[in-house]
């Protein structure tokens, strides 16, 4: 374990690959093969100008060499060919796994860590990071076999024919690694202008998109242009500067692969005239050993996709090496939840919350109040295990919640946030959850949650599809969706983090009973953004100043807690304000 | 016009021709290559030829060096340069587009047209078009050479480029009958997987997560499995290709000695024809290769000319120009997807200077008004007036230049809040501006560092929510239109935010203009001078507050159910 963060990407790819890395190695091994091959065209040349020089050359041999090219061609073309299906067949395999691998282990992350930001950064390398490996396994890993044992293999060849020649024919790749350190460097010098230039052109083009409604709405369409043009044409004057700084120097990368040519046919020709060599191999390096160099061309484009699929794995390995949540524990009998000198920070430096200590009883529903950014919501997320507190303890039943097995606590706990969750497939599914539940059971709490009879007023009733439906559902309606399916679960302990959508006052008045038939006979503990949800409640917390000031019944809270008192007397009036043209007429008494 | 933005400019055709030429002065090695032999087979070769050779050579690399340093340094130029004019067309034809098609999902691929895909074209321009036109130059070129030497190697020759033409035309239709699965399974796996992460919670709590969400993994090796197919399709076409290509090569060996045989090529021409034919098979590969990634790059180039070919917003055509600020809407209908009807023969008017309240379920047309007021849209029939006059006439600018709209929605400019106001208002003053803010209840201005020339950063990502929402009511005040719509939500707020945004829009209420308001809690509309409920896209009740009432219908259950809620 203790190595596993020197493990090299590529070798925990293959372990992530599992089996399948066999057909990995395989079509590896089948591109070696096929590099072989490749000198056949470059032998039955040579053959032929041999034969030539010697004036032996006749049909019967051509007839021969012809078919050695065109069986070798054959194996050649075999071989890349079961290699590319091996290697994609192999690579997409790893990819399904990977991706399940990732699956398997978020389900098993604290919840706190999977927030809206992070899960963006996840979906992005679910999607397009994973799906950049199959690039690398299917495709560059053979072609870096390829384009790399290909001119070993013909070097070799080529050096049993002719020691000096051979060596000569590899010196260009002596200048090749010049002028590339060369490229290389004037380009990193950019480095810092290219990220600087491009982030000023997406978030110009961001905002000249994003912002056309009020570019429009102020007749800013000039000035606004202008900026845009403006981003465009400083990315514009900086590739023409990257270009004239490196192009040249790419280019004569190009040219100078095939600069064998200069020392080979003087070289070789000396040979040939003082008759150290016979023409045939003058001419077979002549022609072939001033050529084969430039197959190692495509791998400078190569090493960026490397890089590339190798910052995958790592975005891979990151999550995966995200710690989880474990437990040994059976969840209790006993509900009662005890805050003990709970401290908690999310970075280590602020502490959002400290010194909370108090306790629900067993089927007792609590209100949470206070500003928003205070850390209600992040004291609800401790009770469900969102995160870990810093110091001190949660318990329920007497048990700590860091020991209660974690998939079993997320169970006997429901959750309702503001954003109501809905999956692709039926309602009759979406309530029911993977549970065994007959309709009937469904229905009923359906009626509870306030939803059956708009469900049974659609066409498909229970069977209608979420996925083809779902953006016709109101957000009310979505909701008490949810909160059938949270009755029909029957955990002994909710919390409800209590939305105040824009839902209209009808479905807001549903919602209202929908919530108060989940909350029976439950432990519940509920953020109030709607203060009036305080009067359903047997007592009320205050969170204020990192703390939980109070925890009381609502009319000895509204006496003792000046912060919960004028919060009251805001809300109220907000709720009585009303609109007008003329001053004064603003507040109702 | 937009073909002539995707056209090389001048400068990039030269040096895509500079690149062509340096294809071909290559070939000329092989005949310096051909003089050598010919001297090697008579049998007359000195030291000094070869050395006359070797500065052939010599030269023929330096002008190489020259021609390809220059041609391709001008072309990364140039198509940086037809990127810039890409770019900005973009922009330009952006100005255009209706402003209801900027919607969150089109704006994304507005998004990827103007920055991505734009480079992605670059690349056809820069790579793979001089490669191209280079390789199949070549071959024709080198084919033509060996024809006068032989006529039939020649011909095979000329064959093996031709054939690339039923083996692209093969993989295309491939690519297009399973590249059509595969995307579909691909956007299905998105999906699934955006719904994974999304509902982790709910999953989890409802013991669906990892292991058991057997449907997810079924999605993605459904994908694994139609991603493979799709190469397994694809990738014998190209083999094929070459071996056939190859095949061409031995045969040529076989005609080739032949004919030397039969005395009607020299031993060193014979050399030479099967060296290029070799030469050609492997540039016939490289062309192969070259046009597939061609191919699959103009994806990049049809993606950005459906962006041309948009629907653009129709001019003015009449005269407009209100003086007074009276709405009505006269049987308007509506829908955003055809068949599905938003706004039903919708009829109202709204009296100038007064307080209109419109109130009505979610999804019953509420916000489509606006949409067609601040002319995002069009009705499909219908006249929308505005004292008397029509803004189907009348270019979207000068319609939206009597209007305010302020909503959930806040746009800011990554700018100062001080500049980010005077948008609204270019020539406010100061005072002006700092009275704005004061009345929508910007106070938070005060407590941040550099005070009201704070930048806010992109679309005011270092404000809250509730902030950004005071100083869309402070720009609403300063800008004093004529015609305020006001989306009254203060739902994602909290109470100490939604008292001084309450408080905020009140202000703005002050000035006695024309104001349309979408209310999603009664009480705060009750003394609204006029209150219009819609259902199903149309007017089903409207009157004061007290009116309503008395008619005890929808308005009064919703009133009832109101004060209901907690």
């Amino acid at each position: 374990m203790r190595n596993k963060r020197n493990q090299n990407g590529f070798s925990l790819l293959m372990k992530w690959a599992g089996r399948n890395r066999f057909l990995i190695y395989a079509s590896v091994v089948l591109a070696l093969l096929s590099s072989l091959c490749g000198i056949a065209p470059y032998y039955v040349f040579y053959k032929v100008i041999d034969a030539a020089v010697a004036g032996t050359l006749d049909v019967h041999y051509a007839v021969r060499l012809a078919i050695i090219l065109v069986v070798f061609v054959a194996i050649r073309v075999v071989c890349n060919g079961v290699a590319a299906l091996l290697s994609h067949k192999g690579a997409y395999n790893s990819l399904y796994l990977v991706r399940c691998m990732v699956c398997d282990h978020l389900a098993k992350l604290p919840m706190g860590i999977l927030n809206e930001r992070s899960l963006g950064e996840i979906k992005c390398v679910m999607n397009e990071s994973i799906e950049k490996l199959e690039l690398f396994l299917a495709h560059n890993l053979p072609e870096l076999v390829l384009y790399l044992s290909g001119p070993v293999v013909m070097f070799i060849w080529l050096f049993t024919i002719n020691r000096i020649l051979a060596l000569l024919s590899i010196l260009p790749l002596f200048f090749v690694f010049i002028v590339m350190m060369f490229m290389f460097k004037k380009f990193f010098a950019f480095m810092d202008r290219i990220s600087a230039s491009s982030g000023t052109l997406s978030s110009s083009v961001s905002e000249y998109i994003n912002g056309m409604k009020l570019i429009k709405a102020y007749n800013m369409s000039v000035s606004s242009f202008r900026k845009y043009a403006n981003a465009i044409e400083d990315q514009f004057s900086m590739w023409s500067l990257i270009s004239k700084a490196t192009a040249p120097l790419y280019a004569a990368y190009v040219i100078l692969l095939e600069c064998g040519i200069l020392f080979l046919v003087p070289a070789g020709g000396w040979l040939y005239v003082h008759g150290h060599v016979s023409a045939g191999i003058l001419l077979l390096f002549a022609f072939i050993g001033t050529q084969y160099l430039t197959e190692i061309r495509p791998l400078q484009e190569l090493s960026n996709n490397l890089s590339f699929a190798l910052n995958g794995v790592n975005q891979v390995r990151d999550i995966l090496e995200l710690p989880t949540f474990e437990g040994t524990k059976e969840f209790p009998e006993n509900h009662d939840i005890s805050i003990e000198n709970v401290r908690f920070s999310y970075d280590g430096k602020v502490n959002v919350l400290e010194d909370v200590n108090f306790t629900i009883k067993e089927n007792e529903q609590i209100a949470v109040v206070g500003a928003s950014g205070g850390g209600k919501t992040t004291l609800i997320q401790l009770i469900a295990r969102f995160y870990d507190v810093s110091e001190g303890a949660i318990k329920i039943g007497g048990i700590n919640v860091k020991d209660i097995r974690y998939e079993e606590l997320l169970q006997n706990i429901s959750v309702i946030f503001q954003n109501a969750f809905l999956t692709r497939g039926s309602l009759y599914e979406n309530i029911a959850m993977g549970k065994n539940a007959t309709l009937e059971e469904v229905r009923n709490a359906a009626k509870l949650a306030q939803i059956d009879d708009f469900i049974m007023s659609l066409p498909d009733k229970y069977d209608t599809s979420v996925g083809n439906f779902g953006g016709r559902f109101s957000g009310g309606q979505k909701q008490r969706i949810c909160i059938a399916r949270a009755i029909l679960k029957n955990a002994p302990i909710l919390i409800l983090d209590e939305a105040t959508s824009a839902a209209d006052p009808e479905n807001q008045v549903e919602i209202d009973k929908a919530i108060v038939n989940l909350c029976e006979g439950k432990t519940v503990i509920i953020v109030a953004h709607r203060l009036g949800i305080t009067t359903l409640c047997n007592r009320v917390a205050v969170v204020e100043k990192h703390t939980v000031s109070d925890v009381l019944p609502l009319e000895e809270l509204l006496s003792k807690n000046a912060y919960f008192a004028k919060s009251w007397q805001d809300y109220n009036a907000a709720r009585t304000m009303k609109y007008s043209a003329k001053r004064g007429d603003f507040y109702e008494q | 016009m937009s073909n002539k933005l995707f056209k090389p400019t001048k400068r990039l055709q030269l040096s895509i021709t500079g690149v062509v030429l340096e294809g071909i002065i290559s070939g000329c090695n092989f005949m310096v290559l051909f003089k050598v032999l010919e001297l090697i087979f008579g049998k007359t070769i000195f030291f000094g030829d070869i050395l006359r050779a070797t500065g052939c050579l010599g030269i023929i690399f330096v002008l190489r060096l020259i021609l390809y340093s220059v041609s391709y340094t001008e072309s990364q130029i140039g198509g940086a340069g037809v990127s810039e004019n890409l770019r900005v067309g973009i922009g330009d034809k952006l100005r255009r587009i209706p402003l209801g098609n900027f919607t969150k999902k089109r704006m994304g691929y507005y998004m990827n047209a103007a920055t991505n895909e734009v480079a992605d074209y670059e690349q056809i321009l820069t790579h793979k078009l001089a490669d191209i036109i280079k390789f199949c130059v070549l071959i024709v070129v080198l084919a033509l050479y060996v024809s006068l030497k032989n006529m039939y190697i020649g011909f095979i020759m000329f064959a093996s480029l031709l054939l690339l033409i039923p083996a692209l035309k093969l993989s295309f239709h491939l690519v297009n009958k399973y590249g059509t699965t595969k995307n579909l399974a691909r956007e299905e796996t998105v999906s699934a997987i955006s719904e994974y992460l999304l509902g982790s919670q709910t999953l989890r709590s409802y013991g669906m997560a990892g292991k058991k969400n057997i449907a997810l993994r079924n999605t993605m090796k459904e994908f694994s499995n139609v991603s493979y197919q799709y190469e397994r399709a694809l990738i014998p076409v190209g083999f094929a290709f070459m071996f056939c290509v190859y095949v061409g090569a031995a045969a040529s060996i076989y005609i080739a000695v032949n004919a030397m045989v039969l005395q009607e090529l020299s031993a060193a021409e014979l050399i030479v024809i099967i060296m290029l034919s070799l030469f050609s098979c492997k540039v016939e590969a490289s062309l192969y290769v070259s046009i597939v990634a061609y191919r699959n790059l103009l994806i990049s180039k049809s993606k950005i000319a459906k962006l041309f070919d948009e629907k653009e917003e129709e001019k003015g055509s009449g005269s407009y120009a209100p003086e007074t600020f009276k709405i009505s809407f006269e049987n308007v209908n509506f829908s955003y997807v055809k068949g599905e009807r938003v706004l039903t023969n919708l009829s109202f008017e709204i009296p100038e200077n007064k307080i209109t309240a419109i109130v009505g379920e979610s999804g019953s047309g509420k916000t489509t008004i606006f949409n067609l007021l601040s002319k995002y849209y069009e009705a499909d029939s219908g006249t929308i007036l505005i004292d008397h006059e029509d803004i189907s006439k009348a270019d979207v600018e000068t319609v939206l230049s009597n209007i305010s709209l302020v909503d959930q929605d806040v746009f800011l400019f990554n700018d100062t809040i001080r500049n980010n106001l005077r948008f609204a208002a270019p020539t406010a003053t100061d005072e002006e501006i700092i009275n704005a803010c004061q009345k929508a209840n910007c106070n938070f201005i005060e407590y941040l560092p550099e005070g009201i020339n704070t930048v806010v950063g992109e679309n005011g990502n270092k404000l809250s929510g509730g902030e950004r929402q005071r100083l869309s009511i402070a720009r609403a005040i300063l800008r004093n239109s004529n015609i305020v719509l006001l989306d009254e939500a203060t739902a994602s707020l909290d109470i100490e935010n939604e008292l001084l945004v309450k408080k905020a829009v009140q202000h703005l209420l002050e000035l006695g203009k024309t104001v349309v308001m979408i209310a999603h809690t009664l009480p705060i509309v009750q003394s609204a001078d006029q209150i219009l409920v819609i259902d199903h896209g149309t007017v089903i009740e409207y009157g004061s507050h007290e009116e309503l009432l008395v008619k005890n219908g929808k308005y009064t259950a919703m009133w009832n159910a109101s004060k209901l809620t907690k």
